[in-house]
């Protein structure tokens, strides 16, 4: 058994709590993510107990865990363009790809990546983070201070 | 690593279609412009090196069921949305 991955009994296990596979999607990222460019295989977990978070699970090692939200539920003035290098990577989506901005839980604060989101073409389910030229979205944006 | 000598104006040629110019030379920096085909993205490495950092933070950071729980709250109770 991988230290995380999918179990015996079709769960698969994150750094958030096990979730079935049957709730989840493959996605693939051909080039992986920077610091993670082995990862090419992540799953996409929209589960009830994470609802409206997203868990982006990679099946390859190192297996990273991430959380993951839908940036419109964060900022609503949030609206990454998708830059033609990376439109043509995900195979020109027909129309807008899915965004998912990475969530990080330190000890004190949630901060949010918006300056390199994750995009996914839902018809191909090929994903890739996107460096944004725009240097105003900031890498850790304070979502919340606890 | 290749290292080549360029003169101001020069540029050097990799692969199929990518140029890099020698625009300007400054006392601390040097201007370059870069020609590359669409599908080839092109960016400072330090922006490539941050996001690499936040990657490997935000797979790694503390996430106790706790602090899950209020964050999820959060987003149920948009009310107290701080405005960026």
């Amino acid at each position: 058994m991988t230290p995380s991955g999918i179990a015996p009994n079709g769960r698969i296990q994150t750094r958030f709590g096990d979730f079935d596979a049957v709730q989840t999607h493959v996605v693939t990222f051909p080039e992986g993510i920077p610091g993670f460019a082995e990862c090419r295989r992540f799953v996409l977990i929209q589960a009830d107990e994470l609802s409206p978070l997203t868990c982006l699970q990679s099946l390859d090692a190192p297996y990273p865990s991430f959380l993951a939200a839908d940036p419109s539920t964060l900022r609503e003035d949030y609206r990454p363009e998708l830059p033609v290098p990376d439109r043509a990577a995900l195979g020109d989506p027909a129309g807008s790809p899915l965004w998912l901005v990475l969530l990080t839980l330190a000890l004190h604060e949630v901060t949010a990546n918006l300056r390199a989101p994750i995009a996914i073409n839902p018809d191909t389910m090929i994903g890739r983070q996107v460096l944004l030229d725009d240097s105003s979205y900031p890498v850790s944006w304070p979502v919340e201070a606890r | 690593m290749l290292v080549v000598t360029r003169k101001r104006g020069e540029a050097i040629v990799i692969g199929d279609g990518i140029e890099v110019h020698v625009l300007r030379l400054g006392r601390d920096g040097v201007r370059i412009g870069i020609s590359a085909p669409p599908h080839i993205a092109v960016h400072r490495s330090e922006v490539r090196d941050q996001i690499r950092k936040a990657n490997a933070t935000a797979a790694t950071a503390s996430s106790t069921s706790a602090a899950l729980e209020q964050l999820r709250s959060r987003f149920t109770n948009p009310g107290k949305r701080r405005e960026g």
